[in-house]
């Protein structure tokens, strides 16, 4: 049993964290353009992330698993199956980055405009003032709601069990219905995601503080 | 070589906020252009090293000549301005040091995006620090000195670059009045250095401490334009005005 669990943990572990980063990937993206100067790619971004907001988390997990599989044979007549860990994945990532962008957006738009200006006013140009001035800060800014969109993450990815991954929920769905002790395997799992919430919520904590360690006045 | 200006304008969309604008600084001048907020001074700064760009007019500083007009090529423009940008310095009234980087930091930042080896960046920092009176500060985080002291820090920041003019957007009008000469007593150092400084404010009390020059505008337009003698034998009825309210 406890393999078992330990299995099914390292799949909800690794479902949440590629999620992450193919979401940390896709908010930037969907940010910089939204902020960006062109028009025509702005109005799409915000369509985009108007949909992906606007729909229910699973029924974008379906889209993306029986959907592509679909939608390849449509165009190529061959049949490609999409595993679940892969549909999963980018499901959650596209979720994600959805959210995200709206907190990373806000993030660089809070960093007062001055800061650049200061920089551009020293002749530094615009990328490395973007990369070493605005984006620090904006991190900053952004780290409690990206924090929060971490945790909610995490428990979407058992949405992924109803498109057949053996992650936590399923696991203990299926002993459950196995051995007729379901109080005794939902608690079980219960207790991990919570174990996983705690960490997390440590972690998060320590980069914050790291993050603002500049703001801690030092009177000498 | 100083800072020489011929009809420069500027409009943002139907608002004309400089008119015609003409006038010569003599290097090593600290001159300052008063006025009351809305008369276009902080505009016609921002212009001496191309924050904004003028509509039409001709511009030399610092050693470069530009010219204005509708047909002006916003890439190339931009190329020269950060080589202006590089011998024309700029002290902001909010300081916007960067917070999270130490005052040693954001005074090298700038010289190390341009080549200056890291070392040799430091050695200079310090000598600046230590020139406006924050040697202790090196590595401090900007929020944790005061106002004075960050605005000290944002001249020493300017000076890193060596520049030939250095302005300063109203440098005192978030500090209060004590603190104040803190900032008068580095403007007047520096003038002893032969740099050619150029001071926006709307103080009349700072102007006359530090000034050799002064431009005063009022609805875009030069008013009054002569040496610091002006400010006690005032040319125009709208320039005494000023100085008496």
């Amino acid at each position: 049993m406890a393999v078992l669990f330990f299995n099914a943990t390292l799949m909800t572990l690794g479902l949440a964290l590629s999620s992450l980063i193919l979401g940390l990937i896709l908010a930037s993206v969907f940010a910089l353009l939204e902020l960006g100067r062109f028009r025509t790619l702005r109005y799409l971004t915000t369509t985009l992330v108007m949909v992906l907001r606007g729909l229910p988390e699973i029924l974008v997990v379906f889209f993306i698993y029986f959907g592509s599989s679909h939608a390849i044979f449509m165009l190529t007549d061959e049949y490609v199956e999409v595993s679940p860990f892969t549909a999963g994945t980018i499901a959650l990532g596209l979720i994600y980055g959805a959210y995200a962008s709206q907190t990373l957006r806000g993030a660089l738009m809070a960093v007062h405009k001055g800061q650049l200006e200061s920089a551009k006013a020293l002749g530094i140009n615009a990328r490395r003032s973007f990369i070493k001035i605005v984006l620090p800060q904006a991190l900053r800014h952004a780290l409690p709601g990206l924090g929060n969109q971490w945790l909610v993450l995490l428990k979407d990815t058992a949405l992924v069990a109803l498109i057949g991954t053996t992650e936590l929920l399923h696991q203990a769905q299926m002993l459950s219905s196995k051995t007729f002790e379901p109080f005794t395997w939902y608690s079980v799992a219960a207790v991990i995601y919570l174990i996983i919430t705690i960490i997390s919520q440590r972690l998060l904590n320590n980069m914050k503080a790291k993050a603002s360690q500049h703001e801690r006045v030092v009177t000498a | 070589m100083g800072i020489e200006v011929q009809g420069l304008s500027k409009a943002f969309g139907s608002t004309t906020v400089l008119k015609d604008i003409s006038f010569f600084i003599p290097r090593g001048e600290t001159t300052v252009l008063l006025g009351a907020s809305g008369a276009g001074k902080s505009t016609l700064m921002r212009m001496l090293n191309l924050l904004e760009t003028p509509d039409t007019g001709t511009m030399k500083i610092a050693g470069m000549n530009f010219s204005f007009s509708e047909k002006t090529d916003e890439k190339q423009l931009n190329k020269q301005a950060s080589s202006l940008r590089r011998k024309v310095g700029m002290v902001f009234q909010q300081y916007n040091l960067w917070p999270h980087m130490t005052v040693l930091q954001n005074l090298i930042e700038a010289p190390i995006v341009q080549g200056t080896p890291k070392q040799d960046a430091i050695i200079r920092a310090k000598e600046l620090l230590d020139r406006v009176g924050l040697t202790d500060k090196t590595n401090a985080w900007p929020s944790s000195l005061s106002g004075g002291q960050q605005q000290r820090v944002a001249i020493a920041r300017a000076l890193m670059l060596s520049p030939d003019v250095l302005l300063f957007d109203e440098p005192t009008a978030a500090l209060d009045p004590a603190i104040t000469n803190q900032v008068v007593e580095v403007i007047k150092e520096l003038s002893q250095s032969g740099i050619t400084q150029v001071v926006v404010t709307h103080e009349v009390e700072f102007a006359r401490k530090i000034a050799s020059r002064v431009i005063y505008l009022e609805n875009g337009e030069i008013v009054e334009d002569g040496t610091a003698d002006h400010f006690k034998n005032p040319q125009t009825e709208a320039f005494k005005a000023y100085l008496e309210h």
